[in-house]
């Protein structure tokens, strides 16, 4: 269940196709990901079109920057989903009245939004539980940045904190969850 | 040479840098295995965080976009046509009468949506309040008693028409109303009860209303 880095031979695969560009490399790489992918960018962009867009622009720069990804980082997946993340949270950051301009012009596509469907439950309760166990403090941080989509300001002037604070207790944080997640549930 | 990263790696990780740092990042990486491997090992922790979200279907438009602007053909662009000739002989069948299918097609789809919705549940309604400046504009909320959607009905719209809500204190955009000759509607699913709905045109208010969920 916890394969955070044993990757699955499909995974390695999809990666090695992707790697040399074999014609159906992105294609595959699509098929596999994109419901995971389209939903981190749902929800820094809060709806579909944006969230297309974005999935589309981070997708083609990293198939036509050569050896954007390298195995030596760790999964093609875990690469993608932080590609996807940045180039949402630059957009959400970044964007303004530009972002807001086109997000009300798709309403249209607000509209035909297929229900989202949740995230395989298992996984998520186990996550929740490493949450759980960190210390608050980092729970929070790791909070206003993850899910409430906060910028490194936002979250030091919503708890109070120097910048750099911020940004030690962030790094502290995920690398504690990452402990945690290692931890067998009891 | 740049310098080896320190509690960067997880920033990155967690999309916390600007542009301009991740760029500087990233041409480190290109020359230095072990940030790599601090980058990646911050990124599989972030991705288990992404369990905690839900997956979203990206359209099938999407993919094709895509592919086909990363040049990729083959398989998706040989479906793409059977689908464009099986369209185009259903429009020679129909006697063209449907050659508006695209917007027309996304419109009905809206409004199916709409009425299959408000059939299946239970629902309020408030007028809404106009301000000067609004001209004529008549506006009534319909909305769900658990909150899961509104639907926004506007008359004598006169115009485009932004529709936002304001969420535990938060505002939350809902689009832009969808409009039918000088009507306009909107079907919102807000990520939580909305306390009030507000219409606006270039940033001024025309009309808002507070959600009495009773
Ligand atoms: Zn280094």
């Amino acid at each position: 269940m916890a394969d955070s880095r044993g990757l699955s031979r499909d995974d390695d695969a999809l990666a090695a196709d992707f790697i040399a560009r074999r014609p159906d490399g992105l294609s595959r790489v699509y098929e596999r990901y994109a419901a995971l992918l389209a939903g981190v960018a749902g929800h820094v962009l809060g709806e579909r079109a944006a969230a297309e867009d974005c999935l589309h622009d981070a997708l083609l720069r990293v198939w036509q920057t050569p050896d954007s990804y390298r195995p030596e980082r760790g999964s093609l997946r875990a690469f993608l989903v932080a590609c996807v993340r940045n180039e949402a949270m630059s957009r959400l950051r970044g964007g303004g009245r530009r972002v807001e301009r086109e997000r009300r012009a798709s309403a249209l596509e607000t509209v035909t939004l297929e229900p989202v469907e949740p995230a395989d439950p298992v996984d998520a309760a186990r996550v929740r539980a490493a949450l759980a166990r960190l210390p608050g403090e980092q729970r929070l941080v790791i909070e206003s940045a993850y899910f409430d989509n906060l910028t490194q300001a936002q979250i030091a002037a919503r708890l109070g904190l120097p910048l750099g604070t911020v940004k030690g207790r962030v790094a502290l944080a995920l690398r504690k969850l990452k402990v945690e997640l290692a931890v067998e549930p009891r | 040479m740049s310098a080896h990263l320190d509690d960067d790696a997880e920033l990155y990780a967690l999309g916390l840098l600007e542009p301009e740092s991740r760029a500087r990042i990233d041409a480190h990486l290109a020359t230095c295995d072990a940030c790599l491997r601090l980058v990646g090992e911050a990124e599989e922790t972030a991705l288990q965080l992404a369990a905690l979200l839900p997956v979203a279907t990206p359209s099938p438009q999407s993919r094709a976009r895509l592919l086909a602007a990363a040049g990729e053909p083959a398989p998706v662009r040989r479906l793409a046509w059977a689908g464009a000739l099986a369209a185009a002989l259903l429009l020679i069948a129909l006697g063209g009468a449907w050659l508006q299918i695209g917007p027309a097609r996304e419109r009905r789809h809206a409004s199916e949506l709409a009425v299959a919705t408000l059939v299946h549940s239970h629902f309020l309604h408030e007028a809404m309040e106009t301000r000067a400046g609004a001209g004529g504009l008549a506006a009534k909320v319909v909305y769900a008693r658990d909150g899961s959607w509104f639907y926004v009905l506007v008359d004598r719209a006169g115009g485009e028409i932004d529709v936002d809500a304001t969420i535990a204190g938060r505002r939350w955009l809902a689009g832009a109303a969808l409009r039918e000759g000088d009507t306009a509607t909107l079907l919102a699913r807000p990520p939580a009860r909305a306390d009030s709905v507000e219409l606006s045109r270039d940033g001024n208010v025309l009309a808002s209303v507070r959600l009495r969920y009773r």
